[in-house]
């Protein structure tokens, strides 16, 4: 059998070259969605190569030139697939204690004479931050999609795998939680609240 | 629009995923309320305070690098088998166990070389893999099969019928050499595999995996498959044209 002219051949260029322009880019929006999932850098990088030697091998599964989805879609997936394996979430509520827990704030601020509530100021990174890391992993990815990436919600089912309905409870309610858990490691800071 | 409805879709507007009109009557009660002013306000001002925390800036550039070496810079190589191809392997010998033992022979045999069509379109997908000889042209394709192989498959271009011949390569089914011609159809390709006949009967085929379809036909003394992500009945409209080619297309007229 001739040897297959692989490297050099013009579907092969071609190939590269738009990988190059499409999915490359994205590389800093990966590297800050799998550094909020993995919680630390040395298994951000290694999830970020994870998720690009795939999208390089599944390259023709892309459909269309926004390749800022599907590649964060692999990032997340290659994420689930790792911390069913490695106990990776020990750290983070589960997403059950999480709603369970939105729905109690949720109830103390309907009543009329509940706490005042505390908004999140500038100030605030550290205790984001920490905030964030506790968070479930399906309020986290939300959270970096939506919040830094700019994300619409359309864009956000597709990636999450779940429908538009279920992309704006979620976001409402990690919104929510965020908020709740950054005012209480404010009060226990000291800091006190407004 | 009125004051409860408006506060609950704060969120909403602030995301920019109101349509139009919905936005407009938001904005129309902003002017009217302060007190929704002043909530959109800090519902902004937390968004940009919770943004800038949650921002961690750029990747490393030593994980830039690495990522170029692993993918655009890296040389392609065969890969393995896909682990979902072995558990349908595994699945369709649970299957052949229940049934008669002749039955299951030939079932064995057929659903092999099924699966090593899907296998190697699958190995296509790898950048670089799926095209050898890079041609619209027929002239161009169909001498660089037959010096490879041991027989001239016939090929034609449709690209007025909206399949575009793209190229060729060759690859194996069952350990003999097949000549494939790949087509475009829109921003997908389909891969039609082609190999004389063989004595033993080759039952009409069809199977998906994947959202992959495959259909196999008998014509001229030539089996054929075809492999793609594309719809079934593309393949079906492919089919057509291969065993009846429009005169202006045929490779060899009167054939």
């Amino acid at each position: 059998m001739p040897e297959r002219p692989l490297d050099t051949s013009e579907g092969w260029v071609l190939e590269t070259r738009r990988f190059e322009r499409l999915v490359l880019p994205h590389l800093d929006a990966a590297w800050r969605l799998a550094r909020w999932l993995t919680r630390n850098e040395a298994d951000a990088e290694d999830l970020v190569q994870e998720a690009y030697v795939r999208a390089w091998r599944f390259f023709s599964s892309l459909r269309g030139d926004d390749a800022k989805p599907w590649l964060m879609r692999i990032v997340r997936n290659c994420w689930y697939s790792r911390a069913r394996t490695e106990a990776g979430r020990g750290r983070a509520t589960s997403l059950e204690d999480a709603e369970a827990e939105v729905e109690a704030v949720l109830q103390a601020q309907a009543e009329p004479d509940g706490a005042e509530h505390r908004l999140i100021r500038i100030e605030d990174t550290a205790l984001v931050r920490r905030a964030m890391d506790g968070l479930p992993d399906e309020f986290r990815e939300v959270l970096v999609l939506r919040e830094v990436e700019d994300m619409a919600y359309r864009d956000l089912a597709e990636t999450v795998g779940v429908p538009i309905g279920t992309v704006m409870s979620r976001l409402s309610r990690a919104r929510k939680l965020l908020g709740e858990r950054v005012r209480r490691l404010s009060e226990e800071a000291g800091h006190g609240s407004r | 629009m009125d004051h409860a409805e408006a506060l609950g879709l704060i969120e909403a507007y602030a995301d920019g995923e109101l349509d139009t009109a919905r936005a407009a009557a938001f904005e129309t009660h902003l002017e009217s309320c302060a007190s929704c002013r002043e909530a959109l306000d800090a519902w902004m001002a937390e968004r940009n305070a919770v943004r800038s925390a949650l921002d961690l800036g750029s990747a490393p550039q030593a994980l830039r690098e690495r990522i170029r070496a692993a993918t655009v810079d890296a040389t392609p190589r065969r890969r393995s088998a896909p682990a979902w191809a072995m558990q349908a392997a595994a699945l369709a010998g649970v299957a052949i166990l229940s049934s008669g033992a002749t039955f299951a022979v030939m079932q064995t045999a057929h659903q092999d070389r099924i699966q090593t069509l899907f296998d190697a379109t699958m190995r296509a997908e790898d950048p670089g893999r799926r095209i050898e000889i890079a041609s619209t042209d027929k002239h161009t394709v169909k001498p660089w099969l037959d010096q490879r192989l041991d027989f001239a498959p016939p090929v034609d271009n449709f690209a007025a019928q909206g399949f575009p011949l793209i190229g060729g390569r060759l690859d194996y089914v069952e350990g003999r050499r097949a000549a494939v011609l790949v087509y475009g159809r829109r921003k997908h390709f389909i891969d039609v595999y082609l190999r004389p006949s063989g004595d033993a009967p080759a039952p009409p085929a069809s199977a998906d995996r994947r959202g992959f379809h495959l259909i196999g036909w008998r014509h001229a003394g030539f089996d054929y498959w075809a492999v793609s992500d594309v719809d079934a009945s593309e393949l079906k409209a492919l089919h057509s044209l291969l065993d009846s080619p429009p005169p202006s297309n045929a490779s060899t007229p009167g054939a």
